[in-house]
């Protein structure tokens, strides 16, 4: 969003972290807004006046507690939870990452599936559900890969462009499998 | 998907307070974020409530510097959010002296915002009129800026402006 108000890279750098020292502070206050909550039910329901609200969202990540981020969330019907993950971690580490929970979540819902019919058909279901959703999704992720020029020749970009065109990840699967 | 589109007055005013009143600026900008997080995780902009955040006539909300430290100048950031187009229209930014100015533009921004967008959805063949307090106003003031004064953002740390 910065980099669409200004143009100075020291400004923009500067108002980054800014916002990077507030990303969950900012989450919170979303989640808030989401649920329609004002700062004075939500002071109620934990007990506390509304300023501490209101402090809470205005503060740095730093400085939260995280007994109140628990409270914040739990007074919103929700509940906290931590990921911990090595500074290196990559994007596709990431993704990785989410792939493990998903398939644990499939797991357990199969072993709840054994006790009952009916609820094994609504899994079933599901089951079909989210893998066609798995699927579009990164379909559609593989459609915005934009394939890139080389530098310095513009002959052999249009070679290039050609044999990717017919081995991109963006063809239809059955178009894949023959290629 | 929210998009942000800033009007010519908000450009010229970010421009002035990147040069004069930085830490203002950066502290509406961390504010602003929040708003815009709040609505892309879906909230209404009717829900979007905090300390922050003012209401101001015609929809238009005001977001202001407060949480980003001591000893700042009062300071707002006009916008307006336009539901149907999904869009957060920056109008301008402002210090107290200048609000009833500012609020001014801001009614008259909010008018052409509105107008246009009664335009394109009669082309579309959509049944959606402007609020109705801002028919006549849309009759009168249509898109002309001259009413209000050019902003005159060097001048404005001087003494004794009214």
């Amino acid at each position: 969003m910065i980099e669409t108000l200004s143009e100075n890279p020291d400004f923009i750098k500067a108002a980054k972290k800014d916002i990077a020292e507030r990303d969950l502070v900012t989450r919170l206050f979303a989640l808030r807004c989401v649920k329609g909550v004002s700062q004075e039910e939500l002071a109620r329901q934990l007990g506390c006046t509304q300023g501490r609200i209101s402090k809470l969202e205005s503060t740095t990540d730093r400085k939260l507690r995280l007994g109140d981020v628990a409270e914040y969330a739990s007074a919103l019907d929700m509940e906290l939870r931590i990921v911990i993950a090595p500074k290196s971690a990559t994007m596709a580490d990431e993704v990785r990452y989410h792939w493990a929970c998903v398939r644990r979540s499939l797991d357990s819902m199969v072993d709840l599936a054994r006790e009952d019919n009916t609820i094994a058909a609504g899994i079933a279901r599901f089951f079909g559900e989210a893998a066609a959703n798995f699927l579009n999704a990164i379909f559609a992720a593989a459609q915005k890969l934009k394939p890139r020029r080389p530098k310095n020749s513009r002959q052999i970009a249009v070679e290039v462009l050609g044999v990717e065109e017919a081995e991109s990840p963006c063809s239809a699967p059955g178009d894949a499998a023959t290629a | 998907m929210y998009t942000i589109a800033s009007e010519d007055e908000h450009i010229k005013s970010q421009r002035w307070y990147e040069k004069k009143r930085q830490r203002e600026l950066r502290a509406l900008l961390v504010n602003l974020d929040k708003f815009f997080a709040a609505l892309e995780a879906g909230a209404k902009p009717a829900n979007i409530q905090g300390g922050f955040i003012h209401r101001e006539p015609q929809g238009v909300i005001a977001i202001s510097q407060q949480g980003g430290g001591k000893n700042l100048q009062e300071t707002r950031l006009y916008l307006y959010v336009c539901e149907e187009t999904q869009t957060v229209h920056l109008i301008v930014i402002g210090d107290k002296r200048e609000q009833t100015r500012d609020l001014k533009l801001c009614k008259k921004v909010v008018d052409r915002i509105r107008s246009e967008l009664s335009t394109t959805t009669a082309t579309a063949g959509l049944a959606v009129q402007p609020e109705q307090e801002d028919t006549t106003e849309q009759q009168n003031s249509s898109h002309e800026k001259e009413e209000i004064p050019e902003r005159q953002p060097d001048d404005r740390d001087a003494v004794g402006e009214s």
